[in-house]
């Protein structure tokens, strides 16, 4: 019962959220400010705050009910699809004649109030409303929420390509055709059950993330597809990477596609990957966002020694791992896999890793827009950014990545990753993260060589949309050599997995034991992985699509001191990672 | 003896405080009782998201007294005042008859809650200005007052907007705390 409610409770927040974003209600119908956060219920137009407080002192008083601390009857929602600020403008201003009587300017609350007075206590802009008025109101309106695309931003930005993208990664034996955010719940499951089978279709999000280059409204934009682009250039390897990441779940047994890449030699039977994962994800059992980062973590350390089929294997684990933990907990604390990809005006779209539940899917769908900045430097330019925590917790992750690659063999992790977070908690701010983590880490992950020149540029623009992405930007920068630009992309998906087991980890300062400190935090958590770690997945994969292209393989950054000190369980003997 | 010395300095001169909790449906006026309360004048409010607290220095006793918004989807945090409340507001909309069993069932379900076991409960039976206000009668029955056993409660008529009856209810509050 309780839980019917809920639901009705959130399908009605969702109509009202599309209410309020019809043309005709985006502005309070009392004042013209925008964005309305409140409905007077008497007459069914949508108001912001000081009006609906003003409202409340009419006489007789209205209604006002908040959009998001009110909930609605079934019947409330009707009346309120049947009037809206259109026809309440007709009646209530029918006769009104701006000339005559100016609309006062919203800041002038006094003013507001006497014409608000006029409007509602002596009516006199009144003109009595007919039914048909409001039949056809009521039609008009839901054929525009119809019209509109409902929380399918996946679909809309992928269009037709979807199913391609799916495709893209050759033998994969599960095109991921997960249009709508809907389809990933399933994906969910199936990475638990999957963990050793092969069979289920790739996890939807990774391989969206792949091919949405081709997809995105955003990218076209930029005129480049960073994805599209660093796909061929990195050429098999990259191809074997992506193909790879859609693999996901299936990975763990079969090695298919991977093999393009040179590294996935070994077609490691699904037990022997397993070990491996299991150490790393019992720890998430415990904490749940936290856990299903550590795993992460785990993966991304192996990932670049064992090239791609360990990680693939890991990473199957974990999501498993994750799937665990969405069972075990609410929708929420899954999110943590979900990379969302935040359209900003498209909604989010949420590539849920493996486990993204409902929950996470609309908190950053709202906030998060992906900035994928400009185009030039190739995928590195990328910038997801994530709204509000989300971001924060992204931008240290990057620079502790980034301060790795720079070749700073003694503790990337602990050193840059530690002051990072710190600060980045504390400071949501982007650059200031920079400038500490630059300190930090010997090596300037922005002064990198490789920092793209043209990068830092895109960064800071990015900066001004979405603070957090900026920073992570740099962090990229550094981290990708040029060639990562390209190649990195590929190879992402296993990194991915990785770099998101890295920044839950670091950024809770819980490892396995500590995941259920971090714990309460869930929400900021979640976004932090989700965005964060769409990112670190850049900076990680830069940094492993390099290694075996440029046929480097032992010069992990992650994997040699932080993945090896980080990951207290050495227990995994099994593991030839650990 | 000191101590007895130092309880009867204390009872004629010094300040009692009294934590005041202030709760009831949105829209029922709490906010505008507490500013009228404090500034002796009517402020415009907007709904309240969260909570207000003031204090307010009446008959040498200082109360300490909580808003705390009451849209639907924000009453569960209400118990988190609870603890160490010693009087609980319940502000209804006097001419709100709709909603006057919704009223009832958060009343009833607060005072299942142990932590204001102890708490007096007053309830103000706002905007009696309007005509078609429910009387403090209708509201006893409405609320179920009667059947409330071991509990202090007391219900005052009010108008926040001229300050009628708020007094008055915070004259019982502090004879039933001096007792």
């Amino acid at each position: 019962m309780a839980s019917n409610k809920r639901k009705q409770d959130e399908k009605h927040l969702k109509m009202l959220r599309e209410m309020v974003s019809l043309p005709s209600n985006k502005q309070c119908f009392d004042c013209h400010q925008r964005g309305p956060t409140y409905v007077n219920m008497t007459i069914g137009s949508f108001v912001c705050t000081s009006c609906s407080g003003i409202l409340r002192g009419l006489n007789p008083p209205h209604r006002v009910k908040s959009i998001s601390m009110a909930s609605f009857t079934p019947e409330e929602m009707d009346f309120l699809k049947s009037h809206g600020n259109e026809l309440n403008r007709k009646v209530y201003l029918g006769l009104y004649d701006s000339r005559s009587w100016p609309e006062p300017d919203s800041r002038d609350e006094q003013r507001v109030r006497d014409y608000m007075v006029q409007k509602y206590e002596n009516k006199r802009y009144y003109v009595a409303p007919t039914d048909a008025m409001k039949e056809d109101t009521k039609r008009a309106n839901e054929a525009a929420l119809n019209s509109k695309p409902q929380a399918k931003p996946l679909r809309s930005m992928l269009g037709e390509n979807a199913p391609k993208l799916g495709a893209v990664p050759a033998a994969q034996p599960a095109p991921v055709t997960v249009p709508h955010p809907s389809a990933f719940k399933t994906p969910l499951a199936a990475p638990v059950s999957s963990q050793q089978n092969n069979s289920t279709a790739a996890v939807p999000a990774p391989a969206a993330v792949a091919k949405p280059s081709s997809g995105f409204d955003l990218l076209g934009d930029l005129g480049g597809d960073p994805f599209a682009s660093n796909v061929p250039a990195t050429s098999g390897s990259a191809d074997g990477g992506f193909a790879d990441f859609s693999n996901f779940n299936s990975f763990s047994t079969a090695p298919p596609q991977p093999t393009a890449t040179a590294p996935v030699p070994q077609a490691q039977p699904p037990p022997a990957a397993f070990p491996i994962s299991n150490t790393p994800l019992q720890p998430m059992g415990t904490g749940l966002t936290p856990t299903s980062s550590n795993t992460p973590a785990a993966a991304p350390a192996p990932a670049p020694q064992s090239h791609t089929a360990a990680s693939f294997s890991a990473i199957s684990d974990k999501y498993a791992a994750l799937a665990d933990l969405d069972s075990a907990f609410s929708a929420p604390t899954t999110t943590a896999t979900a990379i969302n990809w935040g359209g900003p005006e498209g909604g989010a779209i949420n590539w849920g890793g493996s486990s993204s539940s409902s929950a996470p899917v609309s908190t950053p769908s709202s906030g998060a827009g992906v900035s994928w900045s400009g185009g030039s430097a190739g995928a590195v330019p990328i910038n997801w950014n994530n709204a509000g925590a989300g971001t924060m917790g992204s931008s240290p992750v990057s620079q502790g990545f980034g301060a790795p690659p720079a070749g700073k063999p003694g503790n990337p992790f602990l050193k840059p990753m530690a002051n990072p977070f710190g600060g980045a908690t504390s400071n949501p701010g982007m650059p200031p993260a920079f400038s500490s983590a630059a300190p930090n880490s010997t090596v300037n992950p922005f002064g990198a060589p490789n920092s793209m020149g043209g990068l830092g540029g895109q960064f800071s623009q990015a900066g001004g949309v979405g603070m957090p992405t900026s920073s992570v930007a740099p962090g990229f920068g550094a981290q990708f050599p040029p060639q990562a630009a390209t190649s990195g992309f590929a190879q992402f998906p296993p990194m991915q997995n990785g770099g998101f087991g890295m920044t839950p980890v670091s950024a809770g300062g819980a490892f396995a034991g500590a995941a259920p400190g971090a714990f309460p935090q869930q929400q900021q958590q979640q976004q932090q992985f989700m965005m964060p770690a769409a990112q670190q997945q850049q900076a990680g994969w830069g940094v492993p699509g390099q290694m075996p292209a440029g046929g480097q393989p032992v010069a992990n950054p992650f994997m040699s001191t932080a993945m090896q000190q980080q990951v207290p369980p050495p227990s995994g003997s099994t593991n030839p990672f650990l | 003896m000191g101590l007895s010395l130092s309880s009867l300095f204390n009872k004629l001169f010094g300040k009692k405080n009294i934590r005041i909790l202030m709760v009831g449906l949105d829209a029922a006026g709490k906010t505008t009782i507490l500013y009228k309360l404090k500034l002796g004048e009517i402020v415009t409010t907007i709904p309240t998201i969260g909570f207000n607290v003031e204090s307010v220095e009446y008959k040498n006793i200082s109360f300490t007294v909580w808003d705390v918004g009451g849209q639907d989807k924000i009453r569960p945090l209400w118990r988190h005042y609870f603890q160490n409340t010693q009087g609980l507001i319940f502000v209804v909309d006097s001419n709100d008859r709709e909603r006057v069993a919704e009223a009832k069932d958060e009343l009833s379900k607060m005072l299942q809650e142990d932590d204001l076991r102890e708490a007096l409960l007053l309830v103000f039976a706002n905007k009696q200005d309007l005509p078609n206000a429910m009387s403090c009668a209708d509201i006893t029955d409405a609320l179920g007052l009667q059947n409330m056993r071991n509990k202090k409660w007391y219900i005052q008529g009010a108008t926040a907007t001229a300050g009628t009856g708020l007094y008055e209810g915070l004259d019982w509050l502090s004879n039933e705390l001096g007792k």
